[in-house]
């Protein structure tokens, strides 16, 4: 799904530019294994929104100075408070989470309730989150009433732009010709449909 | 992602002593920006509020993405809806469900 994160990020900032509006996001697999922990993903998100801000909030600010005479690092509470009040400078805050489902379980309940609580008390937050079918329970779950699910499946247009890339950049082109690819174009269509049965079958077994 | 950076927030944008006079208030806190941070601390602040790198894994991801593929999407009416600055009705959340392969093969 990192097509889709990607290209939503780069449409929300290049729609709100100039706007009071900030776009932050969260790609589970930039997480080292040892960092995978909450207090540092919502600081990234904190950490963009300042970034965006341009300057550091004076609480930030404060609270950094008293960690460091204390030798403390960031907590949870701490993060939360911060993104709730750094989100409540901008009129809106578009978070973008790729693939849910790959973030680690043991983060994910806390992740989730924390940035449930806020979408609840900010409205002008708005989240947009992708992941595999079994995750939608789980974010029902946390922003009840609040989500609204778009299944994606395989666009037959998508799959014929992608290969008509690939045909154009093959190296072996001495083995295409304009009949073959004409073909191999036609069957597209034919091919998406059944890649789609698969899925649903492959589906039905695992839920069986 | 320089662009984002001209986006401003509205701060107030007063200096160190007022900051600190107003920090009773955890909002007007928030409200007054600490303009004056001295420079060679704010990457050291920004490491210490996380050592993750987001903008750089979207770099890196991006960079990858082949041009006009799942432009479709943006052009649907829960997106636009979803993404409208101004819209108020919208859900506040979007969940795209798909499963490995919808989105991830069309990378280069």
């Amino acid at each position: 799904m990192y097509n889709f994160s990607s290209l939503v990020i780069d449409t929300l900032c290049d729609q709100n530019e100039g706007k009071n509006v900030a776009v932050a996001w969260l790609y589970c697999d930039f997480l080292g294994a040892m960092e995978e922990i909450t207090v540092n993903i919502l600081g990234a998100l904190v950490k963009q929104l300042v970034r965006v801000l341009g300057t550091v909030p004076a609480a930030i600010y404060g609270a950094f100075n008293k960690a460091k005479r204390d030798g403390r690092g960031l907590r949870v509470p701490d993060a939360i408070r911060h993104l709730r009040a750094t989100l409540d400078l901008f009129e809106r805050t578009f978070i973008c989470v790729d693939a849910l489902d790959e973030f680690p379980d043991k983060i994910l309940p806390e992740l989730l309730s924390s940035l449930g609580a806020i979408s609840q008390e900010l409205p002008g937050v708005r989240l947009f989150i992708t992941g595999r079918p079994h995750v939608q329970s789980v974010v029902e779950k946390y922003f009840p009433n609040r989500a609204q699910v778009i299944p994606i499946s395989p666009n037959s247009g998508d799959i014929r732009e992608y290969l008509t890339k690939a045909l154009r950049e093959d190296l072996n082109s001495g083995a295409m010709d304009c009949a073959l690819e004409a073909e191999i174009m036609e069957r597209i269509e034919e091919i998406s449909g059944v890649y789609a049965m698969a899925i649903s079958i492959s589906k039905a077994q695992s839920d069986r | 992602m320089d662009h984002l950076k001209n986006l401003q927030a509205n701060t107030t944008g007063a200096g160190h002593q007022n900051s600190f006079n107003a920090t009773k208030s955890y909002n007007t806190t928030y409200n007054t920006t600490y303009n004056s941070t001295p420079t060679d601390e704010q990457p050291e602040i920004l490491k210490w509020l996380s050592p993750l790198e987001s903008d750089a894994r979207h770099e890196d991801v991006r960079n990858r993405r082949q041009d006009g593929l799942g432009n479709w999407f943006l052009q649907t009416q829960e997106f636009i809806k979803w993404s409208d600055y101004e819209d108020e009705s919208s859900k506040a959340t979007l969940f795209c469900s798909g499963n490995p392969g919808v989105g991830k093969t069309y990378l280069r």
